[in-house]
């Protein structure tokens, strides 16, 4: 014959020692659970039950809400620690504890590494100028001195991120540029320090002139 | 890779930063989501707090002592994110997520019952109601309770609300009475 087993939570809140805070916590936790005990006050079993589905209906509703982590969503995760200097590059640090290790030879090659990494990973003399602003919408705006000639390096740079950009020119003076959101891309505008938001594999950026462009109105 | 073993590599820096980032995303994403979303934020939200998260893990990753579990602290930090984005989003928000065990007890003992039940509204309509408000109030508390209704352990529950054990237990004992305000009065229908 098999002995029968009890819920421990119960027979804990019938225990010694048990305070009475623990002797009423524990049939409603367990009750919470999905483990009433039978022998409980009924009423505080049909409370925690009513609960437990309540919150089962809630969760479901919530579930429905949250958003998916995906790999989108992780590719804007890991774009947005590249543009904060988190990942991308290799610590100083760690490069100089295999130091002594390396020989002549591999110092040259180290220098010459460090030279070229840093002329590619340094911020365009364009971008640094470029003031943002979150613009309309989606659209990230960049208030520039010249629209046109910023516009002639950042096709350049997004042709050359492989990207075809579709440029449409506004009134004003201001530039529309629409361009997929591939990870070359994202990439590129992360070493111009640019974060568009990414709106259906789409961002788009607006180059607005710092001062108006055309004749001056009178009133 | 452990959530010891994702810190370790944070720590490393280079590739395997790159990696465990990767990792941590994997394991930690889908749940810190759930969790924000738990907190009353919208799927926007949720996604932000979610990069902030993630950022301040990198950026504090080499403040993990070792002592406690990796988990467990993610998770502090994930608490942590969302008081601060709280705080830029709402002062009112920001004042209640602030507000100590005391200051709940008052509130609660100075919430009014929901007279929005007659003898047509069940129990389970007074009590999703009840919830609702309670949630509102305490979102932090309700999804303990959610925890608890999945069926985690103590233990479990302790490492998402970043407590120890014990404190989670008393936290959850102070959950049972905060939502009684909000649905002992259904119980009268049970008895109707």
């Amino acid at each position: 014959m098999q002995p029968q087993v009890q819920d421990p939570l119960p027979m804990l809140a019938r225990g010694v020692g048990v305070t009475d805070d623990e002797a009423a916590d524990a049939p409603w936790h367990a009750a919470l659970a999905g483990r009433p005990d039978p022998q409980a006050d009924p009423v505080v079993n049909a409370q925690a039950s009513a609960l437990r589905d309540a919150l089962r209906r809630r969760e479901v509703l919530l579930e429905m809400q949250a958003p998916k982590a995906d790999e989108a969503l992780l590719q804007q995760v890991q774009f947005r620690l590249r543009r904060e200097g988190l990942t991308g590059r290799y610590p100083a640090a760690a490069l100089a504890t295999r130091w002594p290790m390396w020989g002549l030879a591999a110092t040259v090659v180290l220098g010459v590494a460090v030279y070229l990494a840093t002329m590619t990973q340094h911020t365009p003399p364009d971008a640094a100028t470029d003031v943002l602003r979150g613009g309309a919408g989606s659209a990230l705006e960049l208030r520039v001195a010249d629209p046109q000639a910023r516009l002639v390096s950042l096709q350049a740079a997004l042709q050359a991120a492989g990207a075809t950009p579709r440029v449409t020119p506004l009134p004003d003076g201001r530039i529309r540029v629409e361009v997929a959101a591939t990870p070359a891309v994202l990439d590129e505008l992360a070493r111009q320090r640019l974060e568009p938001q990414v709106v259906d594999g789409q961002m788009t950026l607006l180059l607005v002139p710092t001062a108006p462009a055309g004749p001056e109105r009178r009133p | 890779m452990t959530d010891e073993e994702i810190l370790r590599a944070i720590c490393a820096g280079g590739r395997p930063r790159e990696a465990a980032v990767v990792a941590l995303y994997r394991g930690h994403a889908q749940p810190l989501l759930r969790f924000f979303v738990h907190q009353g934020l919208g799927p926007d939200d949720a996604r932000d707090l979610l990069q902030d998260t993630v950022v301040k893990i990198v950026r504090g990753a080499a403040s993990f002592d070792g002592k406690g579990a990796a988990r467990a602290w993610i998770w502090q930090v994930a608490r942590h994110a969302l008081l601060d984005f709280v705080e830029k989003r709402s002062r009112l928000a920001a004042r209640e997520a602030g507000l100590t065990d005391e200051q709940w007890s008052v509130l609660a003992e100075t919430t009014p019952s929901h007279p929005a039940t007659d003898g047509a509204q069940g129990v389970d309509d007074c009590v999703a109601a009840g919830l609702e408000a309670f949630a509102r109030e305490m979102p932090e508390r309700a999804y303990a309770l959610t925890l608890q209704m999945k069926g985690l352990s103590v233990a479990e529950i302790a490492e998402q609300l970043g407590r120890s054990p014990g404190a989670a237990k008393e936290f959850l004992s102070q959950c049972r009475k905060k939502i009684q305000p909000f649905i002992a009065h259904c119980m009268a229908l049970l008895r109707a």
